[in-house]
């Protein structure tokens, strides 16, 4: 499998002119490092914690981490990677705190299969119409376990690569392939169940 | 419905998922594709919040913050120390310095010397009551 795709070196030099601002206590340039990058951390956290008020205070943290290592950060890989990978940590050390789960163990602990879990307010007989359809399949996306959904959310939503997806989650390649293969395949099979079709 | 973690990937069907995401709209002929399609528009339109507008000026006013506090505490920690240690020297050599200085000066020299000592110590003292009275005044006057 081949691995990320190397930023591009507008993008490597436009991240350590900015990390050079902030370095150098330029105003306003560590304002507009957050600016930048506050919707690609705010996206990760959320998704793995699916709380508005840790979401905020643990993307405050991300930023002031961000800050104070910094001058750790050489330039050899893009800013987002880096800044993705610290939220990615952060969320998940805030889920193991809590003792939340953040991924499933092949079998549901609880005994709760998703389809259950997202209810049974579903109307058959308008179950092709479109908007359902999608209400549905989000409130599936939202039973998903927060890697799970996390990792869907990186490849679709913000079309990360695989290998980019692992190098910030710490898993391996095939890891994140298999959580996306699973986690679709399952999307699939809660759909077709609602709507009666066969496979 | 879960599916274990050596669920072996079927390369057909993750090709499948894999055209879905990247399908223009339109109706798929298969019916794998069509439901895959349809799941990859549920993850495409799938509801997503974001910060409040005044985040990222909210972070970095704590950072100022956060900043400002740190030096604060250094530069009190330094200047306990300094104070700690001049103490320690002044109570090793402080005796023999004055009786060296009192040789040197002659009788009057040590008075002089006190003399210089309370003068530095009382404009340092009313230029920390001036500066406090000036702080009092501009906290207590109308925004």
């Amino acid at each position: 499998m081949p691995g990320p795709p190397s930023p591009s070196q507008d993008t490597l030099d436009a991240d350590r002119a900015l990390v050079a601002a902030v370095l150098d206590r330029r105003p306003g340039a560590f304002e507009r490092l957050v600016r930048d990058y506050q919707n690609l951390c705010w996206h990760i956290v959320d998704r793995m914690v699916r709380h508005p008020d840790d979401t905020r205070e643990l993307c405050q943290e991300v930023f002031l981490r961000i800050h104070q290592s910094l001058h750790q950060y050489r330039g050899d890989s893009a800013l987002k990677s880096w800044i993705a990978q610290v939220a990615f940590s952060v969320a998940r050390r805030h889920l193991e705190r809590k003792r939340i789960p953040v991924t499933d163990e092949g079998d549901d602990a609880d005994g709760l299969s998703i389809a259950e879990r997202i209810g049974s307010g579903f109307n058959l007989e308008a179950s092709t119409a479109d908007a359902q359809i999608a209400a549905h399949l989000h409130a599936a996306i939202e039973a998903l376990p927060p890697l799970q959904r996390t990792v869907l959310a990186l490849y679709h939503l913000e079309e990360m690569p695989i290998g980019e997806i692992a190098r910030l989650t710490e898993l391996a390649e095939g890891t994140i392939k298999s959580h996306l293969f699973r986690s679709r395949k399952r999307l699939r099979e809660i759909l077709e169940t609602r709507i009666g079709a066969t496979p | 419905m879960s599916v274990s973690d050596n669920t072996p990937i079927d390369d057909a069907e993750w090709q499948a998922q894999e055209r879905a995401m990247r399908a223009a709209p339109g109706r798929a002929t298969h019916q794998l594709d069509a439901s895959y399609r349809l799941v990859a528009n549920a993850l495409r339109s799938s509801p997503r919040s974001e910060p409040p507008v005044d985040f990222a000026a909210d972070v970095a006013s704590r950072v100022v913050s956060l900043e400002a506090g740190f030096e604060r505490l250094l530069s009190r920690i330094l200047m306990a120390a300094f104070v700690v240690l001049s103490g320690i020297t002044g109570a090793i050599y402080g005796g023999e310095l004055w009786q060296a200085l009192g040789q040197e000066m002659g009788d009057g020299g040590s008075a002089w010397i006190l003399a210089v000592m309370a003068c530095v110590a009382l404009s340092w003292c009313g230029g920390r009551l001036l500066g406090l009275t000036v702080n009092a005044g501009s906290r207590t006057q109308p925004a």
